[in-house]
């Protein structure tokens, strides 16, 4: 990789807080599930607060990231084809059952017309989302990039939690981030650089995967709350909100989970600029 | 870091309807053949009349179960699991790879799937919806069936995993993320593809979506009526070519180059003159540092649908001479979702390498319509090179193209 990436906006949406989106969004949004319309409604918050400079659409990238993705447009569908019969099923629910629906309405509404990956795993779907548009800008395939982590509740998988030895946490909020990225130009980054970001799986039990227990965390303002799919992704995104409150510098946070480990660092330090 | 010049295969693994194993399929190159049949009983049960494309009733190889058992015994891998676990072993043992081997690298997994991510258990999911409270191992099935992690849990690896999600192109990404992978020198090794088991739930979801023909599918032909569905699991072994040559290992060929694009356009039709296939193919060609005229094989994602196949054609024609060997190879193994793109890299890797193409299956007069003509199933086409592309699309507007080249 060559050029360094500076993410210039991050932003997040939980639960119901979700401010109104303008009229020609969400008259775009009339047939979408709540998990595009989370998804879009942090994109567009992010897209606001970035800098407002051209970027040709082709230049735009879109990496999303997903644990269960859209589960509960699935089963919506299964209603659809148990209640209403075979040849008689949604095509409106099926079509947005599949993971990559949020990006291509994403990629539609924000003329997106670079690189465009849906990743999904179990752990942190995020920092995969993160790091291939991190590559992405960093080898030249994009100059932008969004990268969206979106996860809506999921009743049946609640149930299913509830019914394990550790399924006494905390519910399950619907939630989106959404970080701008950019190649840091010839002046001065827009805002704190991406300078690792690694991520590593290996086996582990299901029933980890389900209750997100053992999952730990560390480093500067990274708190350990929000034990639900989208935890990290939302505790990486207010500790970039708080940088401001500590001493500019290189700051590095570790993540630990049954079967999986990733280090994310940034340089908050003003006035960096050039390769990495 | 230093760009190694070029990204090997070293390993693949292909199983589909068409064949259980890659010998099968490069056979079929050359004695095509269909095996599209109504949906059989032992699949799920249906009162719809599109047929399909269904791989064995017991899809997992000898070796593929010896990979299974050392899993362990309390572990109900899903269809899909157990196809990608067929093409992988024979992917590993082909590449010359066992677990061992393996223990000692950084290895790398990536994945295509669409079915293959999803909780579609309508049984657990009915008896919920009722108010019971069903056996947990539909959900302990789910969360064990992420492939990159099964994969990884297969052979005992770590390292980066990712599944792609990409819907009909998440094969085709898969590896060009991969190549992607290995050419950052993030991983020693890459083990790249798509699986995706054919189910009740896509199947239905295909058909209100009015896209599927009610006879076999005749990809670029005038009379194309829609697509087929089919199973089936693709799997490449990427690695530097440096480590290959230090394993002693010959490349099979080589992924020289990949673009993505995104339509931003429609949620499940492709832009209609193909604009995020336009840039992908522009991509991958720059990437692959190649010219246009130097592919000589085309490997189209030619499902019969027909918006699908006017908007290939029309990206093909603005990008290559007319004269470039186009064909699709679905008519041999349906349209496998998150599988397409890899099985079909292999099977472009295949052709590439016999330096001969079959024409396409159920084309038997091509669309006047269509600006750039395919080759029609009863022509068979030399190949001027060993360079080839194998291009995807997909809903939600994903576009991927991958430049392959087989070796000498």
């Amino acid at each position: 990789m060559s050029a360094a990436v500076a993410v210039s906006a991050a932003e997040m949406i939980v639960g119901g807080d979700c401010p109104p989106l303008p009229a020609t969004l969400a008259r775009a949004l009339r047939r979408a599930d709540d998990l595009t319309i989370l998804a879009i409604t942090a994109a567009h918050a992010a897209l606001q607060r970035a800098p407002q400079r051209p970027v040709a659409p082709a230049a735009r990238g879109l990496f999303v990231g997903m644990v269960h993705g859209p589960i509960e447009t699935n089963f919506r569908y299964l209603d659809s084809l148990v209640d209403d019969g075979e040849g008689q099923s949604s095509p409106t629910l099926f079509s947005h059952s599949v993971h990559n629906a949020v990006a291509g309405y994403v990629a539609r509404l924000f003329d997106c017309q670079g690189p465009s990956l849906t990743v999904t795993t179990f752990t942190w779907p995020f920092l995969i989302a993160l790091d291939e548009a991190r590559r992405a800008i960093a080898t030249g395939r994009a100059e932008r990039a969004l990268a969206i982590a979106v996860e809506t509740s999921c009743p049946v998988l609640e149930e299913a939690r509830r019914r394990t030895a550790a399924g006494d946490g905390e519910p399950w909020l619907p939630a989106a981030v959404a970080w701008v990225l950019e190649a840091v130009a010839e002046g001065e980054a827009s805002g704190p650089i991406l300078t690792e970001i690694e991520v590593s799986e290996a086996p582990c039990h299901p029933q980890a995967l389900l209750t997100r227990s053992g999952e730990t965390r560390s480093g500067p303002l990274l708190d350990a709350t929000d034990q639900q799919p989208l935890g990290v992704a939302l505790a990486l995104t207010r500790a970039l909100g708080r940088v401001g409150e500590i001493a500019p510098g290189a700051l590095r946070w570790g993540l630990a989970a049954p079967g999986a480990q990733a280090t994310l660092a940034i340089d908050t330090r003003p006035g960096r600029r050039g390769d990495r | 870091m230093t760009r190694p010049q070029r990204v090997a295969v070293t390993g693949m693994g292909c199983i589909s309807a068409a064949a259980p194993d890659l010998r099968g399929h490069a056979a079929v190159l050359e004695r095509p053949a269909v095996h599209c049949a109504p949906v059989p009983a032992w699949l799920f049960p249906t009162t719809l009349p599109w047929p399909v494309f269904a791989a064995a009733p017991d899809p997992v190889s000898p070796a593929a179960r010896d990979l299974l058992a050392s899993a362990g015994e309390d572990w109900a891998p899903s269809r899909t699991v157990r196809l990608a676990a067929t093409a992988l072993a024979e992917a590993l043992e082909m590449a010359e790879l066992d677990r061992r081997a393996l223990a000692s690298r950084r290895v790398g997994v990536v994945m295509g799937t669409t079915v293959g991510c999803t909780f579609n258990d309508e049984a657990y999911y009915l008896a919920w919806r009722g108010g019971g409270r069903p056996d947990l191992a539909p959900v302990t099935r789910y969360l064990s069936g992420n492939l990159a992690a099964a994969v990884h849990a297969l052979l005992g690896t770590h390292g980066p995993a990712a599944v792609v999600t990409n819907a009909c192109a998440s094969g085709s990404d898969a590896i060009g993320l991969g190549r992607e992978w290995i050419a950052a020198g993030r991983c020693d090794l890459v083990i790249a593809g798509g699986a995706d088991e054919l189910s009740r739930v896509a199947y239905n979801g295909f058909a209100s979506l009015q896209l599927a023909d009610a006879g076999p599918c005749r990809p670029f032909d005038g009379e194309r009526r829609g697509l087929n569905l089919g199973e089936g699991a693709g799997i490449v072994i990427l690695e530097s070519a440096q480590q290959a040559g230090a394993r002693g290992v010959e490349p099979l060929g080589w992924v020289r180059g990949y673009g993505a694009a995104a339509d931003a356009w429609h949620p499940t039709a492709p832009h209609p003159e193909a604009r995020g296939l336009r840039h992908a193919l522009d991509r991958a060609l720059a990437d692959a540092g190649t010219a246009p005229v130097e592919i000589a094989l085309v490997n189209a994602h030619g499902t019969a649908t027909p918006a699908n196949d006017l908007a290939e054609a029309r990206a093909l024609a603005a990008t290559l001479p007319l004269t470039t060997p186009v064909v699709s190879t679905k008519g041999m193994t349906g349209h496998t979702l998150g599988a397409a793109g890899a099985i079909e890299a292999i099977l472009t890797l295949l052709a590439l390498g016999r330096g001969e193409t079959c024409g396409t299956v159920g084309c038997g007069r091509a669309d006047p319509e269509l600006p750039f003509p395919p080759l029609p199933e009863a022509a068979h086409a030399p190949l001027a090179g060993r360079l080839g592309i194998s291009q995807s699309l997909a809903f939600g507007g994903c576009n991927a193209a991958l430049v392959l080249e087989a070796a000498a």
